[in-house]
């Protein structure tokens, strides 16, 4: 599977590669910002995307919004994987659904192994 | 106004701890030895800014020991101690001193906790996905008066990015600037405070960055 992580944080996003390969043979696409990352997409064609939405300079949900814009990323699932709760934004299960996020995790506590399992646990029900 | 602030450190303290911890605990996930090694290297930096951060926030009620000490030498000791963390980012520091530098008159953890503040927060808060390159360096610019600046055309330092800090009321004010809270840049500007000077806007060698001018102890013995 080709999974695209967009994680600012230099260690985690090697922690990430880490986990994904390790324990799920997965083919990881790291980047550090959303700018890169809407290029990658365009020609690597991952199959997820778990990111992190406090990115720089473009906020996640900006890039979210970006995403969802081009009609052939539409359907990649995404997955969020963020150092902020999700109760910190006004949105409600509605909104997370029409961004295509799939699940939403907090880094304080749940765990990296966690996120790899629900990403695999998606792309097979697909 | 003073209440303001005050919450204005404390959030940025907080939210750069939850970071570290968060590294911390991924790291520890891998539970192999590279990350067992990262895991030391970001504890032994976390607690050493936490350090600097609260003696940065409790120096303001007293008053500080000015002694006479070697720019070249505190900045060589910063430099050093930053090396194992810059490893961790894929980062490199070099450093750059003038020859027969005198001794300045400063509070050594002042000026340490300053340097140290701001280089790890360039070395942990770059994204463009360059490596951090950056030059420490301490030079006579003036007679009397010496020169300490953090160079870099990998990684932008500027005043704006300092002041963007301090008028953060949440988390998320931080994008556009950095997915970091900005703790370092932060502190660097309150031990600057706390050495009497400021920071302003320098080039060495082409690079661009920021620095602050310290005074020679020779100069005050003549004062």
């Amino acid at each position: 599977m080709k999974i695209l992580c967009i994680e600012p944080d230099v260690v985690l996003a090697k922690a990430f590669k880490t986990v994904f390969t390790r324990n799920h043979h997965d083919t990881i696409m790291l980047c550090l910002d959303p700018q890169a990352a809407i290029e990658q997409i365009d020609t690597q064609k991952p199959d997820a995307i778990v990111m992190e939405l406090q990115l720089a300079p473009l906020s996640g949900l900006a890039f979210l919004h970006e995403l969802r814009s081009y009609e052939d990323f539409s359907d990649i699932p995404v997955v969020v994987y963020s150092s902020v709760p999700q109760e910190s934004f006004q949105a409600d299960a509605a909104t997370w659904r029409s961004l295509g996020v799939k699940k939403y995790f907090y880094k304080s506590t749940d765990s990296l192994q966690k996120v790899a399992r629900f990403i695999h646990g998606v792309l097979d029900e697909a | 106004m003073q209440i303001q602030t005050n919450t204005t450190h404390t959030a940025t303290l907080l939210y750069e701890l939850q970071q570290l911890l968060i590294q911390i605990k991924t790291c520890n996930e891998l539970a192999d030895d590279t990350s067992q090694a990262t895991v030391g290297r970001l504890s032994q930096h976390g607690l050493q800014l936490l350090h600097y951060a609260l003696f940065a926030i409790e120096s303001q009620q007293t008053k500080l020991n000015f002694t006479s000490l070697s720019a070249g030498a505190a900045m060589h000791d910063v430099v050093e101690e930053l090396l194992p963390l810059a490893a961790s980012y894929g980062a490199s520091i070099h450093f750059d001193a003038s020859p027969n530098l005198d001794p300045i008159y400063a509070n050594e953890m002042s000026l340490k906790g300053s340097v140290y503040a701001l280089l790890s927060a360039m070395i942990t808060s770059s994204t463009n996905g360059v490596a951090p390159q950056i030059t420490v360096a301490v030079q006579q610019t003036k007679p009397s008066v010496q020169r300490v600046g953090v160079y870099s055309d990998t990684t932008p330092i500027s005043l704006a990015m300092l002041r963007q800090t301090k008028q953060r009321t949440s988390r998320m004010d931080t994008t556009g600037l950095s997915h970091r809270s900005g703790l370092g840049f932060m502190i660097s500007q309150l031990l600057a405070e706390r050495l009497e000077t400021a920071y302003a806007s320098f080039e060495h060698n082409q690079l661009p960055g920021i620095g602050f001018y310290v005074p020679e102890s020779a100069q005050l013995q003549l004062l």
